[in-house]
């Protein structure tokens, strides 16, 4: 780590690279969570439990439901994206940039995935805390 | 020590389409230069993980990440060794780095060419469909991706109307007074001639 990293997670403390985990319906999500100026940067990483499967329409929903809730709290999407990948090379990909419009889709959307699949949901929002963003995106996966 | 590459910078606010630029960009560089066309990719994310890196390496390309922070500043030390290490190891033709919605080119820009001695190119994008909105709360933070760019990219002009479209220009001009402006669709296929003048004579 250099002294300006140092010198500015310092700064930070507390505001940055929060992480905490919680469940779902037939998942872990592991999330880690801080500022950076002004905008909230939560990263969730979902975790199928053994013998699981996790729905990619079920990230497509709650994407486009944390963007009307963040917009609601009065902040503005950067961007929120989610991507789901196999070991098998099965994959799907889906973006929102604002509240109201549909997804940009890639792959197969409608797949599910199992214990091995790399799953990642990515919000960044702005004018709102991260805290808020976090609540948010527990609120709406829970 | 391998000759130093050129850098291209992507830049532009988080969802502007830096992503799917890039990877017409690749495709472009790719035709025009062969298959041996070596090009080197840098992926920054003020986030833990890097979707987009996942995108681009499903595509075949591989990635070097630069996560949780931003390489025009809390991550700013790591850049150039980042840089120089990707030379060493895999003597690039070009390195290409997208950078974090939310960062400002201009430093990262100076500084690889400062300290990193690479040639630097700056294509800064405009999302068109979400420009005025954007505008009103983060100016600053807007102009500091658009002034230094040597060459702008406004996206989405599918989305928004020619009047709103105009506009926009007007407004980017104002930020930036010399760099050429290109208006584009990335979600479809840029023509090669939009690709060449994102890429300008780095190659």
């Amino acid at each position: 780590m250099t002294d300006q990293q140092q010198a500015h997670n310092e700064h930070h403390e507390g505001s940055h690279n929060h992480r905490e985990t919680f469940e779902i319906h037939g998942a872990e999500v592991f999330t880690e969570s801080h500022m950076h100026d002004q905008a909230a940067t939560v990263s969730l990483a979902i975790c199928p439990n053994e013998g699981a499967t996790f729905a990619f329409a079920t990230l497509v929903t709650a994407m486009q439901d944390i963007a009307s809730r963040a917009e609601a709290a009065g902040g503005i999407i950067g961007h929120i994206k989610a991507f789901a990948r196999e070991e098998n090379g099965a994959f799907a990909h889906a973006s929102v940039t604002a509240a109201g419009l549909a997804p940009t889709c890639e792959g197969d959307v409608s797949a599910s995935f199992g214990e091995e699949a790399d799953i990642q949901l990515v919000s960044i929002v702005l004018l709102i805390s991260f805290e808020e963003l976090l609540s948010i995106c527990r609120d709406v996966l829970g | 020590m391998p000759e130093k590459p050129n850098v291209l910078i992507l830049s532009g606010f988080l969802g502007s389409g830096k992503t799917t630029v890039l990877m017409q960009v690749i495709a472009r560089l790719r035709a025009k230069n062969g298959p041996d066309y070596r090009i080197a990719i840098i992926e920054n994310e003020i986030g833990s993980a890097s979707v987009d890196s996942s995108i681009i390496q499903d595509a075949g390309y591989s990635v070097t990440e630069m996560l949780s922070g931003c390489i025009c500043c809390t991550l700013i030390g790591q850049l150039i060794p980042a840089i120089e290490k990707l030379t060493e190891e895999l003597e690039p033709n070009l390195i290409i780095l997208e950078a974090t919605g939310v960062a400002t080119p201009e430093t990262m820009g100076n500084n690889i060419r400062k300290y990193g001695g690479n040639p630097v190119r700056i294509v800064s994008l405009v999302d068109a469909s979400r420009w005025q909105k954007i505008l009103l709360a983060l100016r600053i933070l807007l102009e500091g991706q658009i002034e230094p760019a040597d060459v702008i990219c406004i996206n989405k002009i599918d989305l928004v109307e020619d009047e709103e479209l105009n506009e926009v220009e007007r407004t980017v001009r104002e930020m930036n007074a010399n760099a050429p402006i290109v208006r584009a669709s990335a979600s479809s296929q840029m023509s090669d001639a939009d690709l060449d003048a994102l890429i300008g004579e780095l190659t």
